[in-house]
């Protein structure tokens, strides 16, 4: 089985008209496949740049990226996406708001049909299939997000602070969703936050990401047994990670 | 219709049962502020012009206008559908060809270099010193106006589209590009939907510009339509009659309006300026 993803000497230049900007440099990291990866580092560090890489989202960049043994040179099928905002089409509902990746792609549309369908139940938000966004909360939305990310069954999904947007106690019925819903399906996950308690309490691994160029500054295992509750946020080892890392992003300048 | 066909009808006519008291509008009155409002200035009016001893010619009572409309109903009425056909036509014209114009300016950077410049050079140009030049091309009937009117009513369409389909999220285009769409599945899926509400907009503008294109249309050169109705009038000093004509005139434009309106409402449901509040169930 080879790794998830692969990356190995990742350098990402942007052009720009106040001259070049530099996000990251030599960034090497491998994912086992199913592992749970989260990503901290300070604000303009290069999180999201490293996750539209692995995305094959970026032009042409130094360094070599695989997802599953394949190297990335466009958009890469195997990936779902969830970003900070819910991004949803206002003209479209749930349903079709997390049909329209089988739509683009042209995937079988019934049998896509019934995973969805499947995906709502699992995010909790069956009964608003035919809702409209508008319609939606905040968290419900997201939860739209995830299921659209879902619905093709890719192995890999990409978090961009999906919960940054949500106030902290939607934020932690959030979390431990999450994990219920990772348990249930494996997949393997690249997720970026700001918060370490977030971090931390969903991760195999942390790793942190230095200031721009970003690096990979330092990572963390994270060995706490799962399924991970509230009570985990109290343990001991959870204390004495998180505050190893906030020492080492302080160390560094801090989340600013 | 840009919805999803099996979503529930949206609740956007129902009166709000739960509402508090105070502060709150009832639909069904709210006709009724512009035209008591109005009422007052025609009777402002009226009686300024009998205390003032005005003379009629320069500006006549609204009774000598109501008088007029009534002696006049049918006579106006004819000229109306001439100048209605007109605008509607004009109007038509610069949808079917301002949206598609507005489309292909976004989907290729050539063609944006090629027309735009001669869109924004031809808005420059008044429409009024064209228009003679149509009669001596076109002579005097439907067709000279509703090329003046399809004129002045195709630069906005033209700009709200393309501005339309260019204001898209910078993660909403990350997201559909990560499924591998193609730019044809792009403008389809995102680009086209995401514009329809600036499209609606620049069509409500475009309804007042066609109904003066029009109007400037028969100024130039006509025999018939409300445009040369005015022109009669005034050559005859009746200004009673000039003002008459205004009501069929900016009736034709307010019923293309409603009309845009009505269509919008159909196709957009979704839209914030359609659906005018937000409604949300939580969890
Ligand atoms: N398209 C672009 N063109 C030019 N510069 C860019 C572009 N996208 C990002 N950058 C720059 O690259 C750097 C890294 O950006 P990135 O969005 O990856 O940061 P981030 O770590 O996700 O920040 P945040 O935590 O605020 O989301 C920033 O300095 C940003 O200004
Ligand atoms: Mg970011």
């Amino acid at each position: 089985m080879p790794a998830a993803f692969e990356i190995s000497g990742l350098r990402v230049v942007y052009p720009s008209r106040l001259g070049p900007v530099h996000a990251l440099e030599g960034i090497s990291l491998q994912a086992e496949d199913g592992e749970f990866i989260s990503v901290l580092g300070p604000s303009g560090c290069g999180k999201s740049t490293l996750m539209k890489a692995l995305a094959g989202l970026l032009p042409p960049r130094q360094g070599s990226i695989r997802i599953y043994g394949e190297p990335v040179r466009g958009p890469a099928p195997g990936v779902g996406i969830v970003f900070q905002s819910a991004v949803l089409m206002n003209w479209r509902t749930v349903l079709g708001n997390i049909m329209l990746q089988v739509e683009v792609q042209r995937l079988d549309y019934r049998a896509h049909l019934e995973r969805a369908r499947d995906l709502i139940r699992l995010v909790g938000i069956e009964g608003f299939e035919h809702h409209y966004p508008f319609q939606l909360s905040g968290g419900m939305q997201q939860r739209v997000s995830l299921c659209r990310a879902l619905i093709h069954d890719p192995p890999l999904l990409l978090m961009d602070e999906p919960f940054g947007a949500l106030d902290a106690l939607t934020r932690e019925m959030m979390n431990l969703e999450l994990q219920r819903i990772w348990l249930d399906r494996r997949k393997t996950v690249l997720f970026i936050t700001h918060s370490i308690s977030e971090a931390v309490f969903l991760a195999d691994r942390v790793v942190v990401l230095s200031r721009r160029p970003g690096r990979v500054q330092a990572v963390a295992q994270v060995a706490l047994p799962r399924p991970r509750d509230l009570a985990t946020m109290e343990s001991p080892d959870f204390v004495r990670i998180v505050g190893e890392l906030r020492r080492e992003l302080q160390a560094h300048g801090g989340l600013g | 219709m840009y919805q999803d066909e099996k979503a529930p009808p949206l609740p956007m006519d129902e009166p709000e049962e739960d509402a508090p008291a105070r502060g709150v509008r009832r639909r069904g009155v709210d006709f009724l502020y512009p035209v008591v409002f109005l009422l007052v200035l025609i009777a402002a009016w009226e009686a300024a012009v009998v205390w003032l001893r005005v003379q009629p010619i320069v500006l006549p009572p609204p009774s000598a206008v109501v008088r007029s409309l009534l002696d006049d109903w049918s006579y106006l009425l004819w000229h109306a559908w001439i100048t209605g056909a007109e605008v509607v036509l004009g109007f038509m014209a610069s949808a079917l060809l301002g949206v598609p114009a507005g489309i292909l300016v976004v989907w290729s950077k050539t063609i944006e270099r090629t027309l735009m410049p001669i869109f924004v050079t031809s808005q420059t140009v008044p429409k009024i010193a064209i228009a003679p030049l149509f009669v001596i091309w076109f002579g005097i009937g439907l067709f000279p106006k509703v090329l003046v009117s399809l004129l002045i009513a195709f630069f906005p369409i033209v700009i709200s589209t393309s501005v339309g389909l260019k204001a898209i999220d910078q993660d909403m285009l990350d997201l559909i590009r990560s499924m591998n769409a193609s730019k044809w599945q792009v403008f389809q899926k995102v680009r086209i939907p995401n514009s329809l509400p600036f499209i609606f907009s620049g069509l409500k503008i475009a309804t007042a510009f066609a109904t003066v294109g029009a109007v400037v249309g028969e100024f130039v050169g006509a025999d018939k339509g409300l445009g040369y109705v005015l022109i009669v009038s005034n050559s005859m000093l009746e200004t009673p009659r000039l003002f008459a004509t205004l009501i069929p005139l900016s009736l034709i434009g307010v019923l293309l309006y409603a009309a845009v309106v009505k269509l919008e409402k159909m196709l957009i449901p979704w839209d914030v300026a359609v659906r005018g509040e937000e409604r949300m169930v939580s969890m």
